[in-house]
């Protein structure tokens, strides 16, 4: 079983659109999958239709696996099964303050799913806390998107820099451009740059798209309205690399 | 196992499952022809194993018998290592090994998909109703966390008194389709007490056997390409022959002669195409005998094989079609449906258990005078013999059985079997060689595959002489005190020693 987290420090960048788009090829693909919606907002969530209980639960989220159990949905899609997030989960850095082992709760907790699972993958919520770390240290791999602008080069680096501090594998962190406009020098000029000094990056490059900005409309992933378009394409790329790299 | 429900009328199944009054939506969608076929060897050993393997279109499923399911895309298949699903293909190899995958069943059906949804457009439940004629199946597919969707549907159709078999839904597709279990599986087995007159319990053996043999017919003559049919066809003729030869006193000794005579030529009539089909089989076995360098060679000796394939096909194809072969089966299965046709013998009218008791012991002792005076310098042809004698004390015991103690006899025939083990590659290597020299002798080939054919003849010389220095060795092995004793000990001469035990 492989973890990968979609994260992001900073918000609106397409991470949920990416955790998502994933999360429906890597389904189509065969492999048996897993989308945790750990961002209280519960983006991934509402594009997959998929509702928490009602009752507030975040406290018990970092248990045992199987407290988690009971939360798993089945998505509209074969092989793609969701647990949805709830507002308690802004809570989760207190949870985790009172608990042992702080650091390393999450990936306990989701060993649990192995025999069930081929990929779990983590829609996370933007930010750096005991959470995060958390989710450093569980993930094999952490899908990073970056809009190329100066700022996101910047808050890029200071992920890097976190996971340095932190004796976290920053070999893991792979970054990909998100919500690109070629026309603009500052992309243009940012991926160059980038390019050179962040070997890990990605060769797939998702442009902003008005398809994927229609998933919200649609509430689907985009191989379930926009085949034929661009986006899909991208999509279907960025699957294929991330998938030789997590190597599942 | 999932359940599958059924209704006689699609209205009626889908009207009890609609919403009304439930916060969620029934949507069913335009059906699809779909032709499903289901593959198997002809002896339906995959319906047997609990395993189907199903195609429409290009959408190929399996529902193994485990439980798991796979589904893959192909076109078309004819041989389990035709598949294209790892998994499926070595599973599905191991129960139907070399033998062709053919339709037994075929059902045209409208598909539709059923989902439910709740008011934000999100499923609760799936589902797919097959639909032949008036028939309808409906196999329902929960989704995780949404179980009270199932649960009402599983309500509302037990309430309205719908019906539901907990089964495969290709079980039920395939009953649908109207099949019938394989005419190899209905041959029936003669049930020998033991206290049955020898050759009335011999002719009702063979009887069967050359029912077996006829079935083959068809597949030799149509489907070639599965080389078992032909060898299933000479192992049933081979096995009634060698009944016959058992028990020869049984037979008046002017009828022996022609019914031997008879049986001898329907063997033969396959011989060739029989040897080809197993040199084509083996075609890369003997190229790896080789160094690289002289695999051309032996390669241009195959094409030659294949080319004489063809023809011996045909040949066998329009002897099955002839009358003369219809005349001369048909007549002997009429000799055997009549045993008392027949003048009888002293021997005829015993009861078989005590004839095959005696013959027993009697080939057990040759064999074992036989086998004790092999040494290195012994002939090739008395290790032939002994191989054969073998053989023919391991018919023995296989054909009766079950007039003893099934579990002793196994025991010994497993023992046998690794004394027949070299003989019998002993035997194959000496007649590789025979044929292969008959071959460059006739066909006078070109240097290259001489050359060839020479290297290959120098190596099974080799492996023919590692079997032959193994036989006393193995023949000790089997002919020991333990030996004796089982024999002694497993075929009693009263039958009330094994009657009423078994």
């Amino acid at each position: 079983m492989k973890i990968m987290a979609c994260y992001s420090m900073k918000g609106g960048v397409g991470k949920t659109a990416t955790a998502v788009n994933m999360a429906w090829f890597a389904a189509q693909s065969g492999l048996k999958t897993l989308l945790v919606d750990m961002d209280p907002q519960g983006a991934s969530s509402f594009y997959f239709r998929v509702k928490s209980k009602k009752k507030a639960w975040g406290d018990r989220f970092f248990d045992t696996y199987k407290a988690l159990l009971e939360h798993i949905k089945g998505s509209d899609f074969d092989n793609l099964d969701v647990i949805p997030a709830h507002l308690s989960f802004r809570h989760f850095d207190i949870n985790l303050n009172n608990l042992e082992k702080s650091k390393k709760r999450l990936k306990r907790v989701l060993k649990g799913f192995e025999k069930e699972y081929d990929l779990v993958i983590l829609d996370c919520p933007p930010s750096i806390s005991l959470l995060s770390e958390n989710i450093f240290s569980s993930a094999d791999l952490i899908l990073l998107p970056v809009i190329p602008t100066t700022l996101s080069e910047r808050t890029l680096d200071q992920v890097i820099a976190f996971f340095k501090e932190a004796k976290l594998p920053a070999k893991n962190i792979v970054p990909f451009f998100s919500m690109v406009q070629r026309q603009k020098h500052m992309h243009a000029d940012t991926m160059g740059r980038l390019r050179k000094s962040h070997k890990k990056l990605l060769k797939t490059q998702i442009p902003f798209s008005a398809d994927i900005e229609k998933m919200g409309e649609h509430r689907a992933p985009v191989g379930e309205f926009a085949k034929s378009k661009p986006a899909f394409t991208h999509y279907r790329s960025l699957w294929s690399e991330v998938k030789d790299t997590l190597e599942v | 196992m999932q359940e599958v429900w059924s209704s006689n009328s699609l209205e009626s199944l889908l009207s009890c499952l609609t919403g009304q009054g439930k916060s969620w939506d029934l949507e069913v969608t335009a059906p699809v022809i779909r032709k499903f076929e289901f593959f198997d060897d002809a002896a339906h050993r995959l319906y047997s194993d609990g395993t189907f393997l199903v195609k429409y279109e290009k959408e190929v499923v399996t529902a193994l018998s485990d439980g798991r399911t796979f589904s893959w895309q192909q076109n078309k298949f004819s041989f389990a290592q035709d598949i294209e699903q790892n998994t499926v293909k070595e599973v599905i190899s191991k129960v139907i090994s070399i033998r062709l995958l053919d339709t037994i069943a075929l059902l045209e059906c409208s598909v539709h998909q059923l989902v439910w949804r709740d008011e934000e457009g999100k499923a609760l439940l799936k589902g797919v109703v097959y639909q032949v004629g008036n028939n309808c199946l409906l196999v329902l597919k929960p989704i995780r966390g949404y179980e009270k969707a199932n649960s009402w549907a599983v309500q509302q159709l037990t309430a309205k008194k719908f019906s539901a078999k907990n089964e495969l839904i290709w079980q039920s597709l395939i009953r649908l389709a109207g099949y019938q279990d394989s005419p190899f599986n209905k041959i029936p087995s003669p049930k020998i007490s033991g206290v049955e007159p020898a050759r009335k319990a011999i002719f009702a053996m063979i009887e069967p056997m050359l029912e077996k043999a006829r079935l083959n017919e068809d597949g030799i003559k149509r489907t070639p390409q599965d080389i078992e049919f032909l060898h299933e066809y000479r192992v049933s003729l081979r096995k009634s022959r060698s009944l016959v030869s058992l028990f020869k006193d049984v037979f008046p000794p002017r009828q022996l002669v022609s019914i031997k005579q008879e049986m001898g030529d329907l063997g033969r009539s396959t011989n060739q195409l029989r040897d080809l089909d197993v040199y084509l089989l083996e075609q890369s076995d003997y190229e790896s005998l080789l160094p690289a360098s002289l695999r051309a060679g032996i390669r241009e000796m195959f094409d030659d094989f294949s080319a004489q394939h063809k023809s011996a096909k045909s040949k066998v194809k329009r002897w099955l079609s002839s009358k003369t072969y219809e005349n001369k089966i048909t007549k002997l299965q009429a000799t055997f449906a009549k045993p008392d046709a027949l003048a009888s013998t002293d021997a005829s009218e015993q009861q078989i258990y005590a004839l095959v008791t005696n013959k027993l012991h009697k080939r057990y002792k040759k064999i074992a005078k036989l086998g004790s005076r092999i040494t290195p310098e012994t002939p090739d042809d008395e290790v032939h013999e002994l191989r054969i004698e073998c053989k023919k004390f391991r018919y023995l015991m296989e054909f009766f059985a079950p007039l003893y103690k099934q579990n002793k006899v196994k025991l010994l025939i497993k023992k046998l079997k690794k004394l027949q083990d070299t003989l019998g590659k002993f035997n194959d290597f000496s007649v590789q060689q025979e044929s292969l020299n008959a071959y460059l002798l006739e066909k006078q080939p070109s240097q290259s595959v001489a050359v060839s054919v020479g290297a290959l003849l120098g190596v099974l010389a080799q492996k023919q002489l590692e079997q032959r220095q193994q036989v006393e060795v193995k023949f000790a092995e089997f002919a020991d005190q333990q030996t004796a004793a089982m024999v002694a000990g497993f075929f009693p001469m009263s039958a009330k020693a094994v009657t009423g035990e078994k």
